[in-house]
């Protein structure tokens, strides 16, 4: 297959054509559009999409035809182009005034959905989903993802998530390229990307481009935005929790701008007020900041400079601290080697790190724990003609790891030493080629290669079968102690069966090299990423799809159902009372097994009209298997919901007033209770038999928002949104203790904790 | 830690609630529990044999098999242990440090048996004592420190039991095992964590110091009755890593102890 392509290459990029390329950007603040679609009309199914920087490529026979652009919230855009000599145009959509004017003005198709090779892909723009009603008024993307099919939350108001049965680790996480290993603010309640500075976000569930790897399940990346390039704009917004405020605009008008983004949390300002001066003293807030900018450097090349830091603050008086934050930074250089050849480089910098402080002077006590990232990313896309593009390229990772850094003074009780370091590089090689075979088959084939070298300076362990250590060996720096690599096929085909119905089959294998252990069944702070070693092997998953789309009464209505399969090996899990923290030899404490996960999963989205919306439906099992748990025999992961179900809809009674409203339901996670009880160490104990063998009960909430905006044409574009959390104040359990009764220790009963009954929120938001 | 994140997830769940549920639990097969704590000097040896019971049932049911129960350590002397009542074997027993010990119990013909190395006594050096005023985490009162020395180079693990006006302090919170990793050889300074007491009170706390095996198994019964916990449960609860073969729960652990006991002065 690739030898063919190889040698076909040359002759698709010889063939007697004319190219027109060009970029696609929005009319009113000159930010790139990305997956806009482009057709040539006359000619039937012929055309291409925007990528990432919104650049495009179709190469067609000389003649004349009329360009199309479309884009979901924008004016259709025609243009009739003479191509006799390959063409660069800058074409900018106009938005749609308001969800409302779809209807009457793009009478055209929009079915990507159904036409595009890709499947299991969701992706959302911020602005559709302004409405949304969320925990505490915070617009959050990823809670918004989490009701999509497929996408499971990793409990209440948390912001993990699951994906076809994988694990919260199995997630790939991109802003900007750059890696974010800990996505969210205190304790998981609060995604770190702020809906004000993103763009677009996609998030791959199977099917995955070659170009993307190294997480077993899914792929979130998330895009910032550019920054106006029209004019000046300042925009913000007042909530519950924290306040938003960003400012954009031109550096040089319509060539380069920049974006400065932040928001912070409030809570702790009240802290101020109290007369007791310890908690005066206390911090308790989190901040995200997110900077770009970008610069036209010439017609062929473009750069682009982003960062995103921020920071969760805990701390009281100088008895304590606990700070924890994530820091990327991406340098990306668009080069256009000719008009069907783009280049772009990357330079991605990511870190973690989290940080406790206990006492002060000589008796102090610290510790911090850092991941830190240095990437080069090249990809390749050469549009080779209008049924083929290639895209090729490769990324290499330098990782760190410090899991903890001890400092301790002079009086403490504790030894100043650090666990090691760990070093290890990571690398990828790919090749993908997307390929129209006729107006109805259309396939997409990669293969990735992949390498994960863990290196020295540093000591390996080997454990007995009771995690002791059998022996140790160290290695000099840059020595390799593990080496593993690993081929990832990936193809995706589609097949329609007329304008508004086609059927997509795909298949993946992604391997996952970082993996990240925690105590919890949440997110925490402290959770720690390992790397893959000579006790722990890559994760590998499988999966194959299977999908029907179709889009009814002129794709107002969206329609998809897709089921999958997914095997997964070398899966992670702990022994009973593993310890995690501050240990050299965490590997001890691990066990390995394997897991499979199967489902269903249905969607129908109402995209226009004055009533607009989805409902997802997922039918899904995931089970593991491990030899040292449960005897051997397979058992449900926590996030096992055999039903999951979202409504979410929303309703523009007048231009200015919308009425929106979510219903979720779900089955109760798998949990394990106790099958009996003994007494020792005077001690009641609950007695386990089966892992997750039962079930807590079933979740269901209803959310209702109301958003009231201002009469348009006013200098000042401003916005109230209400919204209420939990609105029957369902008690659904966040968990269930088995504990003694207080009263009568030698009863023992059952205790649920319930969060989030009833939250009203209120939200501010404005625009200059 | 705990105290930490309650209070910081209360400061933002302001709804939060907790209720009694009624959850059916399966009936299961009982499974056998030994347990058995053999004290370096002379002391009563008492090994406690018995079966778990349905988790809501708060009757105790008599154990009603026959046991026979041997000590023996790697210097060859072996004792009978007999049997009080039912599911009870007792004898004074004479355990020496740097011994290796060995239980062995027999129950309907089936015999099981633990090891435990019992380690040399590690001296309480003193208790010391700091005035805290109230905070979010703790109220108002001393904090109480236990100082004694580690041994530099060997691996050692601790377990501190206090009592509180002559009250077995046992609850969850009250859980404290640690070991030797992050403060071998040094004088340490442990406070009884999260915990301030009031002035006048009278404080006894007993060191103890066992092997790892001992270790890893109140290490995970923490987990279990969740002394460990860290605001998000328990991702893997299973039974406390015991060291008894043939898959049964309990342990049989040697010990050395030291002790001090003080009271708290006025403010």
């Amino acid at each position: 297959m690739y030898l063919f392509l190889l040698i076909s290459m040359p002759a698709m990029l010889t063939a007697q054509k004319v190219t027109i390329s060009g970029n696609i950007r929005d009319a009113s603040t000159g930010e790139d559009l990305i997956g806009a679609t482009i057709l040539a009309a006359p000619l039937q199914g012929v055309g291409t999409f925007s990528n990432e920087y919104g650049f495009f490529s179709l190469t067609l026979p000389p003649s004349s035809y009329s360009i199309q652009v479309r884009y979901a919230g924008y004016r259709l855009y025609e243009q009739e182009v003479d191509l006799q000599i390959s063409q660069r145009l800058t074409i900018e959509l106009a938005p749609l005034e308001s969800t409302l004017e779809v209807v009457e003005i793009v009478a055209e198709k929009e079915n990507s959905n159904v036409s595009d090779t890709q499947m299991g892909l969701t992706k959302f723009n911020p602005k559709e989903i302004e409405t949304v009603p969320v925990l505490f008024g915070e617009k959050d993307i990823i809670k918004v993802i989490q009701l999509s099919p497929g996408v499971k939350t990793a409990g209440e108001g948390n912001t993990g998530f699951f994906v076809r049965g994988g694990g919260l680790d199995q997630n790939l996480i991109l802003l900007d390229e750059a890696v974010v290993y800990n996505p969210s603010h205190l304790l998981g309640f609060f995604s770190v990307f702020n809906s004000d500075a993103i763009k677009d976000v996609s998030l791959f569930k199977g099917g995955m481009p070659a170009e993307y790897g190294g997480r077993a399940s899914s792929v979130l990346d998330i895009r910032m935005k550019e920054g106006n390039k029209k004019e000046y704009d300042l925009s913000g917004g007042i909530g519950l929790i924290s306040s938003r405020l960003t400012f954009e605009g031109p550096i040089q008008k319509d060539k380069s701008s920049f974006i400065i983004s932040g928001r912070r949390t409030y809570l702790d300002l009240f802290l101020g007020l109290s007369s007791d001066e310890a908690i005066q003293n206390s911090n308790l807030f989190f901040y995200d900041l997110n900077t770009k900018a970008n610069l036209q450097l010439g017609e062929k090349d473009r750069l682009f400079i982003s960062g995103y830091f921020g920071q969760d603050n805990f701390g009281f008086g100088d008895e304590f601290g606990f700070n924890w934050g994530n820091a990327t930074g991406t340098l990306r250089w668009n080069h256009l080697f000719s008009d069907r050849l783009f280049s772009n480089t990357s330079l991605i910098f990511s870190r973690y790190t989290y940080e406790f402080n206990f006492g002060t002077g000589d008796e102090a006590f610290g510790l911090e724990s850092v991941i830190q990232d240095f990437s080069l990313k090249q990809d390749f896309s050469l549009f080779a003609n209008a049924k083929q593009k290639l895209k090729f390229g490769f990324q290499a990772t330098r990782h760190r790891f410090e899991p903890g850094n001890i400092n301790a003074g002079s009086e403490s009780s504790f030894n100043d030493e650090d666990t090691e370091p760990k070093y290890a590089n990571e690398g990828g090689l790919y090749l993908q080629l997307d390929q129209t075979v006729s107006e109805r088959f259309s396939f997409n084939i990669g293969l990735r290669y992949s390498i994960f070298d863990y290196v020295g300076p540093g000591t390996s362990y080997t454990f007995n079968s009771q995690g002791e250590v059998l022996s140790e060996e160290s290695f000099e720096d840059g020595e390799s102690i593990e080496f593993y690599h690993g081929l990832e096929p990936r193809l995706s085909m589609k097949y329609q069966l007329d304008e508004n119905r086609s059927i997509k089959a795909s298949y993946n294998r992604n391997y996952q090299y970082l993996h990240l252990l925690t105590n919890s069944t949440t997110s925490t702070p402290t959770d720690v990423w390992v790397p893959s070693s000579n006790n722990v092997k890559p994760q590998i998953a499988d999966q194959v799809s299977l999908g029907y789309f179709q889009n009814f009464m002129d794709n107002t209505y969206e329609f998809s159902v897709e089921t999958y399969y997914k095997n997964l090996q070398n899966q992670i899990d702990y022994r009973t009372g593993a310890d995690l923290f501050i240990n050299n030899t965490i590997e001890s404490e691990l066990v390995f097994g394997s897991g499979y996960a199967y489902g269903l999963e249905l969607y129908l989205r109402k995209r226009k009209g004055t009533f607009t919306g989805w409902v997802s439906y997922t039918l899904s099992r995931t089970l593991r298997e491990f030899d040292e748990i449960n005897n051997g025999d397979p058992f449900p992961a926590r996030q096992d919901r055999i039903h999951d179900l979202s409504v979410v809809a929303n309703y523009n009674l007048t231009s200015r007033l919308s009425l929106s409203a979510n219903f979720i339901y779900y089955t109760g996670d798998a949990v394990t209770y106790p099958a009996g009880r003994y007494t020792v160490d005077e001690q009641i104990v609950p007695y386990y038999t089966e892992r997750n063998g039962e079930r807590i009960p079933d979740y269901h909430r209803l959310d209702l928002g109301v958003t009231l905006r201002n009469k348009p044409g006013k200098r000042v574009e401003s916005s109230w949104n209400f919204s209420l959390y939990n609105a029957y104040g369902r008690e659904n359990a966040f968990s269930i203790e088995f504990r003694e009764n207080e009263d009568d220790p030698t009863r023992t009963e059952a205790v649920k904790t319930a969060l989030f009954k009833w939250v009203p929120s209120v939200t501010y938001n404005f625009s200059f | 830690m705990k105290r930490f994140l309650i209070y910081s997830l209360c400061l933002f769940i302001l709804c939060s609630c907790e209720t009694v549920i009624d959850v059916e639990l399966d009936s299961t097969e009982p499974a056998l529990v030994i347990e058995a704590l053999l004290q370096e000097g002379t002391h009563d040896f008492e090994v406690k044999v018995s079966r778990t019971q349905d988790y809501y049932d708060s009757e105790v049911i008599p154990f009603e098999e026959q046991t026979e129960v041997t000590l023996s350590n790697n210097r060859g002397e072996s004792w009978e242990i007999p049997q009080q009542n039912l599911g009870l074997h007792k004898r004074e027993i004479t355990a020496e440090s740097g011994l290796l010990y060995t239980l062995t119990v027999t129950v309907d013909g089936v015999l099981y048996q633990a090891i435990s190395f019992l380690p040399a006594q590690i001296p309480i050096d003193s208790l010391t004592y700091e005035f805290e005023d109230a905070n979010p985490f703790v109220d108002e009162g001393y904090q109480v420190f236990i100082n004694f020395t580690d041994p530099l180079g060997i691996d050692n693990y601790y377990r501190v039991l206090y009592e509180e006006e002559g009250v077995p302090q046992r609850e969850a919170e009250d859980f404290q095992v640690i070991d030797d990793q992050l403060i071998d050889g040094n004088q340490v300074q442990l406070p009884l964590f999260g915990k301030t007491f009031s002035p006048q009170t009278n404080m006894a706390i007993e060191l103890r110091s066992f092997d790892e095996a001992a270790y890893s198994y109140y290490n995970s019964l923490a987990d279990i009755i969740g002394a460990n916990n860290n605001g998000g449960g328990n991702a893997a609860p299973g039974n406390p890593v015991s060291n008894w073969t043939g898959n049964i729960l309990g342990y049989f652990i040697a010990y050395s102890s030291d002790a001090i006991s003080e009271t708290l002065p006025d403010r």
